[in-house]
């Protein structure tokens, strides 16, 4: 029977002269078919040893430390494909060997053995997450420690690299935009996943790599080759690339000065993790925080694995079929069949198939597609096919019937090896998942900045000054009034819900967070001389707060740093004694807007109160608030007395007046 | 050449101190146009009324350091950012202790008054430790009272 996939094999006659010749022991036969793979390889090691050559003379000519990271990982890389090529060539030429060992000992045919189809296989959206220290975040402190980090990505032989990534403490992850696809790979593949990493700060030192490059390539070969090898590799020491014969391959090994990555976390995926949307796998990390190439990974990956085999993208078969549904004999149907994927695809005529004109019907041929063989047949002598499928409740049998027994026979194959290749695939095969092709772009030297979620939360730049004072001036008042009052009336709790927000405020220690200001300084100083109203505090650090954007309390977060015309603002309000546009937050708390003091409800709660406020307090104008309750001893506890003292108080007109 | 010079007025309150005045100046001997600062000032002991869970004295103050001097109505200077007596409660603790609307608080328990904000000067007459605040204060009238009787 044919077999697919299986390379043909030139039989040579017996007693011809290339036999007497091979006897002979001038060539070998092996060269003459797999001389081509061999030169390929041949051809793929030359290349990468070029490369390497170019990135070595790159790596001692350029000065940006930008320039030698994406140099040194391009040696890194150029290395680890050179290694993998003469690996695949040695295990190549053992495979020869072998063969031509069982041929001399028997003379089999073609091995029967069925092989899967092989396929496309595409990883992309590498997410590594990252886990820095919380202190070490926070606080900021000192220089960013930098490492440049990238993954290295392999199946087989085929090795490819992502874009170098700069990772320094504002990153939440390591993120890597690229689609890296596998065009050969079989279901069993070992997709090997490993990150790279080399700090990117301290002066580069001579590395080992001359002497791991030869142990290890002195291992990878065989133990008589190794020897060679070793011998011959010295530091310095430079020999041409020989071939042929079996003799082994000598590189010139250059000493590199540079920067040197190291392996930091390696996994290996198959076939089990593809899937056609995001997975998270686990990390080995190799060295811990001692090292200087460390970044605190979280320990996971997340990616997407996708892989499309063959026998669901290409044609696997294609042919002219008679077909009848069902059981009725009279009803033979001409048409031009397709075997793709898990349809049969019949079409009316051949060349409806180019002209993409949708096909007559369609044959579903899947796990659950039962296909035989019929031997006997009563009006015809050749052998057909019946299909049968279960759609819905029912079963549908379909009889194909073919020309020739030949081509009858192909079709069998056809559809064992299809049954064949969606065993071993397994889920690909259940539908087609999509792979985006990179598109080819030229490969930018400069990375750019990558985000964190943390500078994302910042105030709009569309909210002006005005805002951030009412905010302000909002808080001041809102922390008079409890001063005042002592018990808080029942419509402050509304404000409840953040009641560790100025009093975190209150704990932060004044010294690191103290940012001088001409105008304000005898202000602050007057107020954190007072030591038994925590409150008052809360102006000076509701200031200092703003000066840094990444503020110990996540309620700040929402303020910008201030600008020049901020400061003058705010200068105005203090000597004005707390004026500004007052909130909502003074009036009887029907309004359901009121609740947690969230900053961008600020703009709209602005426009409504300011217009009674300033009507309330032309009213009042500059004459003091008369306690309107007549008690002489009242206390000012309630609510509406406080109110409008506090509007009192908040109006620039205003002289003010406490009682005491 | 500082004299203090104890006047013998009585306006009549349970005060047990007199009003007292200290002279600054080059010499007695140069009245009218020379440098003679006359300050007179009052200490006044007020004892705090407990109402519920406040202590209050029963008066109210104005001005301050941030506060707009020109809109105080009882100092003469308006450039005066000093702590201002603005009422008395009718029958409250200051007014029993002598305190009289618009007398100048200078001190409070030795604390300086005139070089505070409104708030600070209201945190200084509210501690909640204290029972008795002794203020120094300083009023018109009985500068003019002293003017009048010296000319």
């Amino acid at each position: 029977m044919f077999c697919r996939n299986q390379t043909t094999r030139a039989t040579i006659a017996r007693g011809s002269a290339l036999e007497m010749e091979i006897r002979r022991g001038k060539f070998r036969r092996s060269v003459l078919l797999d001389t081509l793979q061999d030169s390929n390889i041949q051809k793929k090691i030359d290349h990468e040893i070029r490369m390497r050559d170019g990135a070595c003379k790159l790596l001692a000519a350029c000065s940006q430390r930008e320039q030698a990271l994406e140099a040194s990982k391009s040696l890194l890389t150029c290395n680890t494909r050179i290694m993998a090529y003469m690996s695949e060539l040695q295990r190549m030429k053992e495979a020869q060997v072998m063969q031509r060992v069982a041929l001399r000992s028997s003379d089999a045919g073609p091995t029967d053995d069925r092989l899967p189809c092989k396929g496309k296989v595409a990883i992309s959206d590498l997410r590594i997450p990252l886990m820095w220290k919380d202190t070490e975040y926070f606080k900021n402190k000192g220089e960013l420690h930098r490492c440049a980090v990238f993954c290295l990505l392999q199946v087989g032989a085929e090795i490819h690299d992502t874009d170098m990534v700069i990772v320094d403490r504002t990153l939440t992850d390591i993120c890597f935009d690229n689609t890296i696809v596998f065009s050969e790979a079989s279901p069993g593949f070992e997709l090997r996943v490993e990150l790279y990493s080399c700090c990117s700060e301290e002066d580069y030192s001579t590395g080992n790599t001359p002497r791991k490059l030869a142990s290890k390539l002195s291992s990878s070969l065989g133990r008589s080759a190794g020897k060679k090898l070793r011998v011959a590799m010295d530091p310095g020491a430079c020999s041409p690339i020989s071939n042929g014969g079996g003799a082994t391959l000598l590189l010139p090994l250059p000493t590199v000065v540079g920067p040197k990555y190291h392996l930091l976390a390696h996994t290996t995926l198959s076939l089990s993790h593809v899937q056609d949307s995001f997975r998270t796998h686990d990390l080995s990390i190799s060295g811990n925080e001692e090292c200087s190439h460390w970044v605190p990974l979280y320990g996971s990956v997340c990616c997407r694995l996708a892989a499309q085999p063959h026998c669901m993208t290409q044609q696997m078969m294609s042919g002219c079929l008679k077909v009848k549904f069902g059981g009725d004999p009279q009803s033979w149907t001409n048409v031009y069949g397709v075997l793709k994927g898990t349809n049969l695809f019949c079409y009316h005529r051949q060349e409806d198939v180019e002209a993409n004109i949708q096909p007559a019907f369609t044959i579903s041929i899947n796990k659950k597609t039962r296909i035989r063989a019929s031997e006997k047949d009563l009006h015809n002598k050749a052998q057909s096919i019946c299909i049968s499928n279960h759609y819905g409740g029912e079963e549908v049998t379909h009889t194909l019937s073919a020309d020739s027994r030949e081509d009858t026979h192909r079709w069998m194959e056809a559809f064992w090896q299809q049954f064949y290749d969606m065993s071993q695939w397994k889920q690909c095969c259940d539908d087609l998942m999509k792979i985006e092709l990179p598109s080819p772009r030229k490969p930018t030297l400069v990375t750019s900045k990558q985000g964190s979620l943390y500078h994302e939360m910042v105030i709009d730049t569309s909210d002006d000054i005005s805002t951030v004072t009412d905010i302000l001036a909002r808080r001041m008042q809102e922390l008079e009034l409890r001063s005042q009052l002592g018990t808080s009336p029942p419509w402050m709790s509304l404000f409840e819900d953040s009641p560790g927000c100025p009093r975190t405020h209150n704990r932060l220690p004044h010294s690191p967070l103290r940012c001088p200001r001409p105008g304000l300084l005898s202000s602050e100083a007057s107020l954190t001389s007072d030591s038994d109203s925590p409150c008052s505090t809360s102006p000076c650090s509701r200031h200092s707060g703003w000066a840094e954007p990444l503020s110990l309390s996540s309620h700040s977060s929402h303020f910008r740093p201030r600008t020049l015309s901020l400061d003058a603002k705010l200068s105005t309000l203090r000597g004005r004694g707390c004026g500004g546009v007052l909130q909502c937050s003074c009036q009887p708390p029907s309004s359901s807007s009121l609740a947690p003091i969230p900053a961008q409800r600020v703009p709209q709660a602005t426009l409504s109160c300011s217009n009674s406020t300033s009507s309330n307090s032309s009213s009042e104008g500059s004459h003091s608030p008369e306690l309107s309750d007549g008690t002489p001893f009242s206390h000012p506890s309630s609510a509406r007395q406080s109110l409008r003292n506090l509007r009192a108080k908040l109006d620039p007109r205003n002289w003010l007046q406490s009682q005491v | 050449m500082v004299c203090a010079v104890i006047l013998l007025l009585n306006f009549g309150y349970q005060t047990m101190e007199m009003p007292f005045c200290i002279l600054k100046g080059s010499s007695v001997h140069d009245v009218g146009d020379s440098a003679l600062h006359f300050t007179f000032y009052q200490r006044i002991e007020i004892c705090k009324l407990r109402q519920g869970e406040h202590l209050i004295l029963g008066f109210s103050i104005g001005g301050g350091i941030d506060q707009d001097p020109g809109q105080n109505p009882f100092s003469e200077d308006k450039s005066d950012k000093g702590i201002y007596v603005t009422r008395v409660t009718p029958g409250g603790p200051a007014e029993v202790a002598g305190l009289m609307m618009g007398d100048k608080v200078m001190q409070v328990n030795g604390w300086d008054m005139t070089m505070v904000t409104h708030d600070q000067a209201r945190k200084r007459l509210t501690k909640k430790n204290e029972d008795i605040v002794r203020l120094l204060v300083t009023r018109k009238s009985l500068e003019q009272a002293v003017r009048h009787s010296m000319m």
